[in-house]
């Protein structure tokens, strides 16, 4: 109690203080000449801003990106990359061991009949279109059509996974987080934003999937914990486990009486994100499905489309800029994962990320490795930031 | 001028004249079959909704049942034998087991990072919203696109050298002087250090969410102001913070959520202080603890997530417009 009474104090004086530095300043510049103030005035408003940030994230950043070029725990030895070489030799943070392992596994091998059926679907589709008298264009691929793009959706996400299960180590593990996350979530979210659309109950069941993006990831993690239980001492069988077929599974450690499920105790991780985030998809993707004009899918329901058509020929390619924003947002979010792993596992089992690595070494003492493991980190993220950059730009400049 | 839109396209069934009729016997085939295949869409997606909250129901029931149900059967027996108790709460609240910290006081501490975490940052992000949508100065456009950029780094980026900062100041020695740059306040372990981390990583965020709402208001009403001689100072009190209202009401609740919701940045600057612990940092800590209080984690889960779910519950449409803006935060 006395820590909110004293705190709450502290920010009330803060404010007090912000604001009657803020106002003494701008009096001031109400007094001078016309000139000074142009010059001064923006920088009283910009100004504790720029300097929370320069201070708080830019140069830490800076200091991070040089901290991780240094050798010894903290530094004190000098730009030797020490931590990077450590870290792309090291097995367990990224082996190509089993890359040829990746070819004659099940998902791939799915992957590839999905992508076949996919192109043979696109390419019939795209003949039949052809007006009759027309000649055939070669190579003509229709891949709007339902079964052709939701199979290449399909294909496309099992060969990441395929990929990204077979190959061990912790930027394949994060990879792997990304491909799962973003792909499922997105799906999920597609399907419940067309599902419910039009439904006549379509706040209520908005509201139930979207709950989870407001509890923390800790809590998250307990809630699943209690699915993913197996009996033993001081807890019941988790609702998984009586589904299940066959013996008791620790989905999260990935045992079990008679072998074990590893790597994929990390999908089993990666559901609880997937839970949360599909909501978070299906509200942004049912806002910019509300967004089509009406115009448009009037035009084509009077050239004779049905309403299946209509959504995959118009309404699908109008939404593909918001599949595009909830996939790189996802992306950013994914790549920093940290609080799902340390609260069902802490990084054991195979199931290390990114970001534990980052917290375990500041935690040791060992600031050259954090610094590392957090730059690989934004070194994941650049590609997807200047995405984004470039679409926030375009928008409010 | 808008275009009203048609009625959906009545299915050929349905148009028949006197199909159907009073009686369900003479039905047509077809009509049925219709039915049936148009409900299934409703029928997946409460399949889809009553699989997503199962979890969370049945963790509330569970934070319900007394310690020995809670080990020897799942929640869904309840059902056939219905055992509920408020101790589980009652201890977690105020005598968890091994003299750990009291659930209350980690929901106050939650508050006490949470409340200056998210006021802070608007007060700051809001004066410079109001610069870079309605002042014009020398490289605008490039400092408005560093913190744009700034929105997605992540925050792991910062940790390290920021608890250094906190614990050692920042020096610089040249030619033999040293210059204190950044005192050394000794701060980590204490709840400042928290929210001062989550005032520098909200304000890219805000100051984004804001300054596109300053921005849309429409421009008469800021020449009108200057006009009658209002000063950009006058203008930002009287006239800009009243109607950002709806932007700042969205951005508060999502900043709230985040910093109540955090586990990183408490995790680790207030690492030597247990007594300083947020909700979510002392969750995990009674997750990770081996046989003692195992019964109390679900009554502790909903404590912290009490918060959460009232104000998404309360506030959803202004939590819903913080989130789709700031979905993109670092």
């Amino acid at each position: 109690m006395d820590t909110l009474v004293s705190t709450l104090i502290n920010v009330l004086i803060a404010l007090a203080v912000v604001a009657g530095v803020f106002t003494v300043a701008n009096v001031v510049l109400d007094r001078l000449p016309q000139r000074a103030d142009q010059w001064l005035r923006p920088w009283v408003f910009v100004g504790p801003a720029v300097a929370f940030l320069t201070v708080g994230l830019v140069i830490p950043a800076v200091r991070t990106i040089l901290l991780s070029l240094r050798g010894g725990r903290r530094g004190e030895e000098g730009f030797t990359l020490d931590q990077w070489k450590r870290a792309l030799t090291d097995d367990n943070v990224i082996s190509f061991a089993n890359f040829g392992k990746i070819f004659t596994s099940r998902l791939f091998i799915a992957a590839v009949v999905l992508l076949v059926i996919a192109i043979v679907v696109a390419r019939q589709s795209a003949a039949r279109s052809v007006a009759p008298g027309a000649t055939q264009r070669g190579g003509g691929l229709d891949v709007s059509h339902p079964v052709s793009s939701t199979l290449l959706a399909l294909a496309v996400i099992s060969i990441l996974l395929a990929v990204f299960s077979t190959l061990r180590g912790i930027i394949w593990n994060n990879l792997w987080w990304v491909a799962a996350v973003a792909g499922f979530a997105t799906l999920f979210g597609l399907a419940l934003a067309v599902l419910a659309d039009r439904s006549r109950s379509e706040n209520v069941a908005k509201t139930l999937i979207f709950m989870p993006m407001a509890i923390s990831l800790v809590g998250a993690a307990i809630i699943w914990k209690y699915i993913y239980d197996t009996p033993g001492a001081g807890q019941a069988e988790g609702l998984l486990n009586i589904l299940w077929p066959g013996g008791p599974i620790d989905f999260l450690r990935g045992t079990s009486p008679t072998g074990t499920i590893a790597p994929w105790n990390n999908f089993f991780i990666m559901m609880i994100m997937i839970w949360i985030q599909a909501g978070f998809a299906m509200v942004v993707i049912s806002a910019a499905i509300k967004g089509v004009p009406t115009e448009l899918l009037e035009a084509a329901r009077v050239d004779g489309a049905n309403e299946v058509q209509v959504f995959w020929r118009v309404t699908l390619p109008q939404i593909v800029p918001t599949i595009v924003v909830v996939v790189t947002t996802l992306t950013i979010t994914v790549l920093k994962i940290f609080d799902l792993v340390k609260a069902t596992t802490g990084g054991a089992a195979g199931t290390d990320v990114l970001a534990n690595r980052m917290y375990e070494g500041l935690r040791n003492g060992n600031f050259t490795a954090s610094s590392t493991f957090a730059v690989m980190i934004l070194i994941l993220v650049l590609p997807v930031m200047w995405i984004n950059i470039r679409r926030v730009r375009r928008e409010v400049v | 001028m808008s275009i009203q839109a048609p009625p959906p396209p009545v299915p050929t069934d349905d148009a028949r004249p006197g199909a159907g009729g009073a009686k369900a016997a003479y039905e047509p085939v077809g009509k049925r079959m219709y039915k049936v295949l148009a409900s299934v869409p409703t029928a997946v997606l409460w399949g889809l909704v009553v699989l997503w909250t199962l979890p969370t129901i049945g963790l509330l029931i569970t934070s319900f049942r007394p310690a020995r149900e809670q080990f020897t059967s799942g929640w869904w027996t309840v059902f056939s034998d219905p055992k509920f108790t408020l101790d589980n709460y009652d201890r977690a609240l105020f005598e968890p087991p091994g003299g750990t910290l009291k659930f209350y006081e980690a929901f106050l501490n939650s508050f006490a990072i949470a409340i200056p975490g998210t006021v802070i940052p608007i007060a700051i992000a809001a004066a410079a919203a109001y610069a870079f949508a309605w002042m014009d100065f020398k490289g605008k456009y490039w400092l408005f696109i560093g913190v744009l950029a700034m929105m997605a780094v992540p925050i792991q980026m910062a940790l390290v050298p920021l608890q250094q900062l906190y614990s050692g100041g920042a020096h610089l020695t040249v030619a033999g002087t040293t210059y204190v740059i950044f005192p050394d306040l000794n701060l980590n372990n204490k709840p400042i250090a928290v929210w001062l981390a989550h005032t520098a990583f909200g304000l890219p965020l805000a100051i984004y969410l804001l300054h596109n709402y300053i921005a849309s208001l429409p421009k008469d009403v800021f020449e009108a102001a200057r006009i009658d001689g209002a000063t950009h100072f006058g203008i930002f009190w009287r006239i800009v913070l009243p109607l950002a209202k709806p932007a700042i009401a969205a951005f508060l609740i999502f900043q709230f959520l985040w910093v109540w919701n955090d586990y990183l940045v408490s995790l680790i600057f207030l690492s030597q202080n247990k007594s300083a612990s947020p909700l979510t940092v002392q969750l995990v800590n009674l997750v990770t603890q081996r046989g003692q209080g195992t019964e109390l984690l679900p009554a502790a889960a909903f404590i912290s997530m009490v918060v959460p779910l009232i104000i998404f519950f309360s506030l959803q449409r202004y939590f819903v417009r913080g989130l789709l803006a700031g979905s993109v935060k670092g």
